[in-house]
């Protein structure tokens, strides 16, 4: 997945979270995925 | 823990629990004590761990004698490419666990992405904080809703983090008592020193380890120093052998800084007498072979809470008044390292080897009663109950918020686990008499408030138990719950003390999983009568120790 995919994907979720939608379970994998590189400091650029 | 399943020809199958723990490598250490004392308790069940690939690896050593299998999550970043995201990857891993089929999941790390961890396993029984289908943080057992009033919104808990995962995991912290053997009887007088720790905060400057050092070695003249470390704390380890003050000690300073791996330690230490170091990794590597010890809290470190689960512990912290800080608070000048007097410590390594280490079932380490009156904390664990019983011993009179704490203490285990801690009544300072008069109007006031919620939620549970609830009448009632909530929050706002009674009781309900409307009400009606509950014993022991000082010190007559 290309990172402004992947940054696309998440912005999605993130919406879904903040309207308290449902997510499914491949978005919840995604959502911790993006939280692992978030408290992991991952440099924005390799994102 | 749930029920042994058994399988078709009639054996018992054990039950698979999977601990999640992605915090550091001493938080996996002490979840490894932990889940050694939940299978003393629940021999029927096998623990596989999952943490990070950079915090397990090193404890290999240990955690295959302890778990079934350690699943290592990789970093990150190590599912990035210069091509993008290797989400595929991730998702594997993912279901690698998945496929063993866990029956229950224990997630021991109060993180966000261990929440979502927690979620995207499957399994029936889940501990610890999890999410729901919107990605809501939840969970519904007493020891985490504990931690999550106490630990994780201030400092007014006694108990230490391997107790707690214990709770969590078992549903009780208490367990076979061990004794303290009653002399150590020093082998030769070998020192392990860390003297360093994860962030600049939590661990002495070079300049005043070395003024230790030299004190040490001056008092006790025939000891040997041996520093410990890592490779990154290599270049710390050469500035304290390059000291000007340890010139003259060259030959009694061993350091092993960089030199040796994890799995070396416990081997190398056989032959320490004293080990002495900051909240660290290390400290809690060698309690667990029953060497003494003594750490040194500063910063942001929880004396009580993060000490090394031994009954030949003792940990030492200034009374600054803004220790413990967080990790986040800056400071410039850390006024608790140099609160933290060198001559305290020294005094206490002194008084160890003239005494030759002596330790009680009851009181823990015993120390010379001339320490008494240091202008620093010393907290000493005992395990007679089966948990790690921590108390102040050199204070004569405790402030307003370490008697919170010891009420805490008393009150939730009480309530959630049905301990009664047998404690002497905390002294207090005379001065600080208007706090608990204060405190007890407090009380009152929450409880006031507190009783109307129990009223409410009864009254929405005899609704919804009628044949054909109205909607009319559950819409008002729940609005005054709101209302309590909201005053509750407010309430405790302005009096930070009561946070760990209003944010038990309100979580206990609002952070549920998805439960049925009559499930919810029952849970809600329960967190008030649990509250209620708690609100008495508190009380109770607010007029207690009033009284007991009026008798000491009667008022004023006008």
């Amino acid at each position: 997945m290309k990172f402004d995919e992947f940054q696309k994907t998440i912005t999605g979720i993130l919406q879904k979270v903040k309207t308290q939608e449902d997510l499914t379970k491949e978005e919840m994998v995604a959502l911790l995925l993006q939280q692992l590189l978030e408290e992991e400091n991952v440099p924005k650029s390799n994102q | 823990m749930s029920q042994n399943q058994t399988s078709s020809d009639g054996t018992l199958t054990k039950t698979r629990v999977l601990i999640i723990q992605l915090a550091r490598i001493g938080d996996v250490l002490q979840t490894c004590t932990a889940v050694e004392r939940a299978k003393a308790k629940n021999p029927n069940s096998t623990f596989y761990l999952l943490g990070r690939k950079k915090f397990t690896t090193g404890l290999a050593f240990l955690l295959k004698q302890t778990f079934a299998e350690v699943f290592e999550l990789p970093e990150s970043k190590d599912f990035l490419s210069s091509e993008g995201v290797n989400f595929e990857s991730f998702e594997s891993f993912i279901d690698h666990v998945n496929t063993f089929e866990f029956e229950e999941i224990i997630n021991l790390t109060f993180s966000n992405s261990a929440s979502v961890l927690t979620t995207v396993i499957n399994s029936r029984i889940k501990k610890g904080i999890y999410r729901d289908s919107k990605a809501i943080q939840v969970f519904s057992d007493p020891w985490t809703c504990y931690v999550h009033s106490t630990v994780l919104t201030g400092a007014y808990n006694l108990l230490n983090l391997v107790d707690l995962f214990v709770g969590i995991i078992t549903g009780s912290i208490s367990g076979p008592p061990s004794e303290a053997h009653a002399s150590m009887a020093p082998n030769g007088k070998h020192i392990f020193v860390h003297p360093f720790a994860s962030q600049s905060k939590k661990f002495w400057s070079t300049d005043r380890w070395c003024e230790f050092f030299f004190k040490l070695m001056r008092d006790v003249p025939d000891a040997t120093i041996h520093l410990l470390g890592g490779p990154s704390e290599k270049k710390f380890a050469v500035n304290i052998l390059k000291h000007p003050l340890m010139r003259s000690f060259s030959e009694r300073i061993i350091s092993h800084v960089g030199d040796i791996n994890i799995s070396q330690i416990p081997e190398i230490c056989q032959q320490a007498s004293l080990f002495i170091g900051h909240d660290s990794m290390i400290g809690h590597l060698i309690s667990r072979s029953n060497i003494p010890s003594i750490t040194l809290a500063l910063g942001p470190v929880r004396a009580e809470e993060t000490v090394p689960y031994s009954p030949y512990s003792l940990t030492i912290y200034p009374r600054t008044k803004c220790f413990p800080c967080t990790v986040e608070h800056s400071c410039d000048f850390y006024q608790c390292h140099y609160d933290l007097m060198v001559n305290s410590l020294s005094g206490l390594v002194k008084d160890f080897f003239d005494t030759s280490g002596t330790f009680s079932a009851t009181e823990g380490w015993c120390f010379n009663s001339a320490l008494d009156d240091c202008n620093v904390n010393i907290a000493v664990s005992t395990m007679k109950h089966g948990w790690a019983f921590t108390n102040l011993k050199n204070s004569s009179a405790l402030s307003f918020d370490e008697v919170l704490k010891v009420f805490y203490r008393m009150t939730f285990l009480k309530i959630i686990d049905d301990i009664d801690v047998v404690d002497k009544f905390p002294t207090i300072r005379p001065e600080e008499m208007p706090l608990y008069l204060n405190y007890k109007t407090t009380l009152h006031k929450a409880l006031e408030l507190i009783t109307f919620g129990e009223i409410f939620s009864s009254q929405i549970l005899a609704e919804l138990c009628r044949p054909n609830p109205s909607a009319g009448v559950l819409q008002p009632l729940a609005k005054k719950i709101n209302e309590i909530e909201g005053l509750l929050v407010m309430f405790t706002n302005s009096r930070p003390g009561l946070l760990p009674l209003t944010h038990y009781i309100t979580s206990s309900y609002s952070s549920r999983p998805d439960d049925d409307i009559l499930s919810q009400a029952n849970i809600t009606m329960n967190a008030f009568i649990e509250g209620k509950l708690l609100c008495h014993i508190l009380i109770e022991l607010t007029e207690t120790i009033i009284d007991r000082q009026t008798k000491i010190q009667p008022p004023m007559e006008k």
